[in-house]
């Protein structure tokens, strides 16, 4: 979308023979260039499609583990080795060629036909790439070299649930003003977005787009009642979208659930994009155009009503459009939702130190909300934090950052459900869980 | 301090009993370090009572304040490391809590915690500091809870205390005047609050109208409020009881009585109940100690932490941080200075210094013969003596006093001592003036000619210079780059809306700094390094000034970094120009602020650096007079007119020295000619002609050309001078937007009502249809409506709506703005705002008069498109989406439209997909209009050919005008625009202002698309295959989803392949789809040579002195281009009527 800005922007500075690369989202697959240095083949976009969740994961498990390490810088280090593994894999894997896969006679067979081969290829590649051993073996290592880290479960922080613009939103940098660190060193724990929850609402968009368009667009627009052929084309060419675009969505969202489940399984799956739109619904239209359109009014709801956090806080570059619309539909939704803490922060060149003077001010709400809330789980067990971090420290695997406690409905924080259900697996209520891969 | 006192509780009472260390913590202190000043207060831990407390200005010496008070803490009150606990907020606070062992408090936190203490019966705290805003609202949720909301300034100082400084600063007006300053029962004026520098532009313009100081401090008063109650309060109520706190709202009266009158309109507006019995400006007041609640909120936040928080450590930290600023590496952290060696600035100085002037003798007895010019600016008047052969004898420059005519009468006086003190004698030949005040200083002293300012600039450097390609022209205020290409002006760049970068800002930091402004290159050149600054506001440099003084940078450092910050400003942020060498290799550096030769020194190093990469090497030129430029242009232009032989008008020397004036403005000189009803000032003057002793002239200063009327005859005169020059020239423009909300009349295709229905649903619809004849839509006038309203209201009034109940919103204007925008909780562009001013005016105005039954707001999604070959043509976002906001807003507190009985209905619609627009239509309007399918279906069809009726009808007007000006050999201007900026409201007049100088007028809407002339126009890159359709811009922009950005790119091509056609280009402040084609319109009309002028980041604030300084030069420009293009027999006799209409 932004080509045309990028190219002007390179002429302007001076720079007219500057070689731009498109990779074009909407394309895919089937993107490609002619001499651009890069060579846009199905193992380049499979492999851009691993790296967007492994990105994602590794970039969740960070900020859910990091505040409560015991040691501290352990999981920046354990995080990058981890990060330079995958990368490594990705490059050196051993790429599947259809050819070279199957036995000789059949191998020469199929290599007669250019259609078949091409065909056999891409789906082996595809298979091969989400399913071999070699993968997933890649990410038990890594669940086992961050499974080592040890964390303190029983540290109180407030959750933040950040939201706003695509970029302002994943950026952590200037462009955010640092604000997922600010937060930390603020005592914050910080849940962020995915790149993959993005492109699921692309997915989503796209389908309900068609949907709103049923029977508007059809192959034979004046098809006749008794035109019956016509008429199973129309509805057949409108089924065949409708079913591709499903089930991408659902790809998109098991492979992404796959993902977490083999790295830990303390990143949770998507949101349902359909809830998402449901609760934006009535605020901002769920059909709008235009930047991250409802997300950010749904997911505001959304991780309030679910008490899934403390406080959201919405991140945009200065004077970005939808975004700042957002904002402001995002007045009346604060005025529903009293229990909301929302803040919205736009990013720009200058006032940096207002926005952190607002977010240090709305965290101290979110902060005293979790203190409270942690104070009422530790009440309700019974026992007192000292003998549940003894009991906690007697224990190895309440100290990994995979231990999975459960999550008590209405209860945002981690300490607060950790030290109930400790509190509980003491008293004999609950037994302890065991860690992931363990028998 | 009684009041704080006599609340605050003792710290083991806080904590629920005594703590552990209370016997050895014996004190609480709370730190406020602001922007400005620095607030203490120290309390005894166990009484809470204080022993000590001060509040001092701190002159950006943030740290060494805070120390000098710490010292004196320590030996008047017995503060010391270990028996006290400190806790600092404030914008200086944070880096400040570390080195003694502070705790940080965020300041909106500290002020909160001090007001839920002090006072639980404030709902609102508006707090103003030095260059912070603050709004906190105090509300029970649902749950019975309190919540706070919180608000603050983060990108501007606008609406703060630093305003009120920079403007009594500008006035004259003392500390001490300014604490004595009403705002009661005096008159105010409109003035842009939102930034500092708007409203020093507002303020000079009435200063020059006469307009006494005290009203002006009213009137910033007036906008501050104004400016917090539309942004800060992010739409919320300001409930009463509301505290005011913070320096101005404490010092000064006028302040708080401003608010005290406006917030009680408010409550009445929006039915706030206030307590029995109360009078509502006594439920608005400022607290004693006001100043101290950040200091004492932070004491408060102490008492709720664990008693080793905030242990003073002593101010040994303190110290070594002051002292230890600049270790071993310091200066690597910012750039070197601004010259390497000393070598290099000997070098610099001997290509680049300016030789002192030096006037001729003038011999007793000697009759010197000269031309004078006046330049009028905006913070000085300069005025120079040109000999009849070009060269200079004299020149005199004076800081402005305040009065333009006062200050020339004295520059003149010295001028002519100048001459005349050997007992020469001086005749004036010709005089010629320019500057703000040009207009004023004409018809005072009847010079000869009024010449614009960039023309006088431009005159000025091709004096001295060959051929020049740029001009950089930095002023006190203002900053124009003017483009010439063969000696003729192509194009201007100016500071309309941002003054960051100019010369008053590194005037009045050098002073600030204790370094005189003569002294500043000196200063700047002795830096080794200096710290590296941002670039942009001024208001937030002035920010990075102070942390860089925490850092430890020094004066001159400094001032070296702020030199290298002009060239950025002028060139990226001002005139945003990124590829320089394109304008062209030779500039010419003048202006007074080029006199700084550490601002020259930056200029050159970035244009060199900027040419680096371009093959190209600049040639500079620093103007041998750079303050006194503008003048010499004014008395060349003098010369020029005398060499067509008129005889100079000037009153003459003596007469200067003896003129007497008086001026007069109030409700006596109010203008009463139109419903604006503006202020005028009345010259009074005498003396002005010596044959005549005590003769008086009256000189009418009006707004506009109606206004300078003294009676009615008078005006009638000039009405028929007006209406025949837009007769005889069209503003298409102003047609389409009268012309867009007409009723269309249309045929009626509503489905037959039947007489009965069988059920309960058909008895439903029924009553619909047989109401649709009573129904009344309420619409608002703005956006997209300004191109959809005719396929609209023919879509209603075919389907039986009468035509008399579509009602639209007011037109908008400044007044509508105000007493409608305050529920926005956002700030969007300016035609998105005025969206919830316009839905205010049908619910609180429209509404009243004959009831609305409902609000169609459309969301536009998609829209409709001629252009072929385009990626999409969507709506922008910010337009699409305005309908939600707007409903966001005026159902967030309670739900306005269902208490009047009003649906608000927004559908998100698509058109340029008629079939879904007539299922989005339906699926919105059925429950209201009792909607069939079919008919819907029909009206759909029956609005989109009303629509293309109304835009054929206006492609056909502009057909004739194209046609005109062709058959004339004269210019027609083009808007380049969207839609929105046909409104009136929006595009401030600005076309209208053009058209009165002889111009027809059209907009990217109203060019034709006839056959024959998209041939001519494109016909041979089509055939070349450049394009498959005259009607496409894949050529010029690749991403083109966009539909209005589409149709003004178009627009551009068309004008720049139309030898008749010139192009203005108006966009709106944070226009997102704007900015990525502002270069690609402006190559396309470069590639072609065609003119075109920008009107770039519109909204609210109409700032008129720049519109008129932009449309004087555009005239200027375009006549000379018009006899380039057309022959010197293109300009009929009319025109020269049309010139001295105007003038």
């Amino acid at each position: 979308m932004y080509e045309s800005e990028y190219r002007l922007a390179l002429e302007n500075a001076g720079y007219s023979g500057f070689r731009l690369v498109l990779y074009q989202a909407e394309q895919a697959i089937k993107a490609a260039a002619e001499n651009t240095g890069l060579q846009f083949t199905v193992d380049f976009n499979l492999g851009a499609l691993n790296m967007l969740y492994l990105g994602d994961m590794m970039n969740d498990l960070s900020y859910r583990i990091r505040p409560f390490e015991i040691v501290p810088g352990s999981t920046n280090r354990v995080v990058d080795e981890v990060v330079d593994s995958f990368a490594d894999f990705l490059e050196n894997r051993r790429r599947f060629e259809i050819l070279e896969w199957l036995p000789r006679p059949a191998a020469s067979l199929v290599a007669q036909s250019r259609r078949l081969k091409g065909f056999l290829n891409v789906t082996g590649k595809v298979l091969d790439h989400l399913y071999s051993a070699s993968f997933v073996e890649e990410m038990r290592r890594a669940q086992e070299r961050i499974g080592a880290l040890e964390v303190d479960h029983t540290r109180v922080k407030p959750v933040v649930k950040i939201v706003g613009e695509f970029w302002a939103q994943l950026t952590e940098g200037d462009g955010n003003f640092n604000m997922f660190a600010f937060l930390e060193r603020e005592g914050a724990q910080v849940h962020i977005e995915s790149i993959s929850g993005w492109i699921d609402y692309l997915l989503y968009q796209s389908r309900k787009g068609m949907e709103a368009r049923k029977g508007l667009e059809y192959r034979h627009n004046d098809a006749r009642w008794w035109e019956l052929g016509k008429i199973a084309a129309n509805r057949w060419g409108y089924r065949r979208k409708w079913l591709l675009l499903r089930a991408s969505e659902r790809a998109w969202e098991y492979l992404y659930a796959r993902t977490a489940r083999h790295l830990g399984g303390i990143t949770p799956p998507l949101v349902r994009q359909r809830e998402l739109a449901r609760l934006a619904h009535p605020f901002y239209h769920s059909l709008a155009r235009g930047g991250e359109g409802h997300l950010e009014v749904g997911k505001n709801v959304y991780y309030t009503t679910n008490k899934l956090c403390h406080m959201v806080l919405a991140l945009k570059p200065f004077g970005c459009m939808p975004s700042s619309q957002s904002d402001g539909v995002q007045s009346a939704v604060v005025n529903r939702f009293p229990e909301m803490t929302f803040l919205p922060i736009e990013t720009s060149g200058e006032g940096e130190i207002n926005a952190y003077s607002r977010v240090q001010m709305a965290l101290g709400e979110a902060r005293a909300r979790a203190r409270t809330e942690f104070e009422a789980a530790l009440g309700s067990t019974g026992h007192s934090l000292d003998a549940i971090r003894e009991f906690a420290g007697a224990h190895r695997r309440l100290r990994s950052p995979f231990y999975p406690f459960p999550r008590r409905q209405g209860v945002a924080g981690a300490a607060a459900n950790f030290v109930m259900h400790v509190g509980r697996v003491m008293d004999g209520r609950e037994r302890m869980a065991r860690l992931p891969g363990e028998r | 301090m009684k009041a704080l006192e006599t609340n605050a509780q003792p710290d083991g009472d806080a904590n629920g009993g005594p703590g552990r260390m209370q016997g050895r913590l014996r004190f609480l202190v709370g730190f406020d370090v602001g922007s400005t000043t620095v607030k203490a207060v120290a309390v005894e831990s166990a009484g809470g009572q204080i022993v000590w407390r001060d509040y001092r200005r701190h002159d950006t010496r943030q740290a060494e304040m805070l120390l000098e008070f710490l010292g004196r803490m320590e030996r008047e009150a017995g503060v010391a490391a270990g028996n006290s606990r400190v806790f600092i907020t404030g914008t200086g606070g944070s880096k400040l809590a570390g080195p003694i062992g502070a705790r940080f408090v965020q300041e909106v936190n500290a002020v909160a915690l001090a007001v839920e203490k002090l006072h639980p019966e404030v709902n609102s705290v508006i707090e103003l500091g030095g260059q912070d805003a603050k709004i906190l609202l105090f509300k029970r949720d649902g749950l019975g809870r309190r919540k706070k909301f919180a608000s603050m300034n983060d990108k501007c100082a606008g609406g703060t205390g630093a305003v009120i400084d920079k403007i009594a600063a500008k006035l004259g007006i003392s500390a001490d005047c300014l604490q004595s300053q009403g705002y009661r029962g005096i008159t105010t004026h409109p003035v842009a609050g939102k930034c500092g520098v708007f409203a020093e532009t507002d303020i000079n313009s009435l200063q020059k109208l006469g307009v006494p100081a005290g009203e002006l401090m009213a009137s910033l008063f007036d906008a501050i409020v104004l400016q917090n109650l539309t942004v800060l309060t992010r739409g919320h109520t300001l409930s009463p009881e509301v505290l005011l706190l913070g320096g101005p709202n404490a010092f000064i009266p006028g302040m708080r009585e401003a608010w005290q009158h406006k917030i009680p309109q408010l409550w009445q507006e929006r039915g706030v109940q206030l307590p029995d019995g109360a009078a509502a400006e006594d439920l608005i007041r400022v607290p004693d100690d006001a100043l101290y609640y950040g200091a004492f909120g932070a004491i408060e936040f102490g008492r709720a932490e664990d008693e080793l928080s905030g242990l003073y450590t002593g101010r040994g930290g303190l110290e070594s941080l002051i002292g230890a600023h600049r270790g071993q590496g310091f200066e690597d952290a910012g750039g070197h200075g601004l010259c390497a060696s000393d070598e290099e600035r000997r070098a610099f100085e001997r290509r680049y210094q300016q030789p002192a002037f030096q006037p001729p003798a003038f011999p007793k007895g000697e009759r010197v013969e000269a031309f004078l010019g006046i330049d009028g600016g905006s913070t000085s008047t300069k005025a120079v003596l040109l000999s009849t052969h070009g060269e200079l004898l004299a020149k005199a420059y004076q800081l402005s006093k305040g009065n333009p005519i006062q200050d020339t009468i004295e520059v003149l006086a010295r001028l002519r001592t100048q001459v005349e003190e050997d007992g020469a004698h001086l005749l004036i030949l010709g005089v010629g003036t320019t500057g703000y005040a040009k207009d004023v200083l004409r018809q005072v002293f009847q010079a000869d000619v009024a010449v614009v300012e960039t023309v006088a600039h431009a005159e000025s450097a091709k004096h001295f210079f060959a051929d020049p390609h740029v001009i950089v022209d930095v002023g006190g205020q203002d900053i124009k780059i003017i483009l010439l290409r063969d000696g003729a002006v192509r194009d201007f760049k100016l500071n309309t809306q941002c003054s960051a970068g100019n010369g008053y800002f590194l005037q009045s930091t050098a002073e600030g700094l204790g370094i005189p402004v003569e002294n500043y290159a000196e200063a700047a050149f002795s830096a080794r390094a200096m710290p590296t600054f941002g670039y942009g506001c001024a208001v937030f440099l002035q920010s990075d000034i102070v942390n860089f003084q925490r850092q430890g940078w020094r004066a001159h450092e400094i001032l070296a970094g702020l030199a290298t910050v002009l060239p950025r400003n002028v060139f990226l942020h001002v005139a945003k120009v990124p590829n320089l060498p394109a304008l062209g290799t030779r500039y010419v550096l003048q202006g007074g602020t080029q006199n700084n030769l550490a601002a020259v020194k930056a200029e050159v190093d970035f244009l060199y650096a900027t040419f680096r990469h371009s093959g190209l090497e600049p040639e500079i030129w620093i103007h041998p007079h750079c303050g006194e430029s503008g003048a010499i242009g004014a008395a060349i232009e003098a010369m020029r007119t005398r060499r067509a032989a008129r005889a100079t008008t000037f009153i003459g020397m003596d007469a200067v020295a003896a003129i007497r004036y008086r001026t007069q403005s109030d409700e006596q000189t109010r203008c009463s000619y139109c419903t604006n009803a503006c202020l005028r000032t009345f010259l009074s003057v005498e003396g002005t002609n010596a044959a005549v002793p005590g003769e008086s002239r009256r000189i009418v200063l009006a707004n506009c050309e109606k206004g300078a009327a003294e009676s009615v005859d008078e005006l009638r005169g000039i009405q028929a001078r007006l209406e025949a020059i837009k007769a005889a020239n069209p503003n298409l423009v102003a047609v389409a937007a009268r012309e867009v909300w007409r009723s269309r009349r249309p045929e009626l295709v509503a489905d037959p009502v039947p007489r009965r229905a069988w059920n309960q649903r058909g008895r439903q619809k029924l009553a619909l249809q047989r109401n649709r004849g009573q129904l009344r839509i309420g619409i608002p006038r703005v956006l997209s409506m300004y191109a959809y309203a005719p396929l609209f209201s023919a879509y209603f009034e075919s389907l039986g709506v009468a035509a008399e109940n579509i009602v639209y919103s007011s037109v908008t204007s400044g007044e509508m703005y105000r007493s409608g925008s305050s529920r926005g909780s956002i700030d969007p562009c300016y035609p998105s705002k005025i969206a919830i001013a316009h839905v205010h005016d049908l619910l609180f105005k429209q509404h009243p008069r004959t009831p609305l039954d409902l609000i169609l707001f459309p969301m536009f999604d998609v829209l409709a498109t001629r252009l072929e070959n385009t990626r999409a043509s969507n709506g922008c976002p910010t337009a699409s989406i305005t309908p939600e906001t707007v409903e966001a807003a005026f159902t967030k507190e309670t739900d306005l439209f269902s208490e009047r009985g009003i649906r608000y209905i927004h559908p998100l619609v698509n058109l340029s997909n008629r079939r879904l627009l007539a299922r989005q239509l339906h699926q919105a309007l059925e429950s209201v209009l009792g909607l069939g399918e079919h008919e819907n279906a029909r009206a759909v069809e029956v609005g989109f050919r009303e629509l293309e009726r109304f835009e054929a009808d206006l492609r056909r007007r502009g057909r004739e005008v194209l046609d005109q000006v062709e058959r004339e050999g004269r210019l027609a201007i083009v808007l380049l625009g969207r839609p929105y900026h046909h409104d009136p409201g929006i595009n401030h007049g600005i076309m209208e202002e053009i058209q009165k100088l002889g111009y027809p007028i059209l907009s990217q809407s109203t060019l034709p698309m006839d056959g024959d002339l998209l041939e001519r126009l494109f016909g041979a890159e089509l055939r070349e295959g450049t394009i498959r359709s005259a009607l496409e811009i894949s050529d010029v922009w690749r991403t083109a989803f966009s539909a209005n950005s589409n149709q003004k790119l178009w627009a551009a091509k068309f004008v720049a392949r139309h030898p008749n056609l010139v192009a203005v280009e108006f966009s709106s402040f944070k226009c997102g789809h704007d900015a990525p084609i502002y270069s690609v319109v402006e190559q396309i009309m470069q590639c072609s040579g065609t003119p075109y002028f920008g009107f770039k980041d519109m909204d609210e604030n109409r700032p008129a002195n720049s519109i008129k300084l932009r449309v004087e030069t555009m005239d200027y420009f375009l006549k000379r281009y018009r006899q380039e293009k057309f022959g010197a027999g293109a300009r009929p006799a009319e025109e020269e009527e049309v010139d001295a209409a105007v003038c």
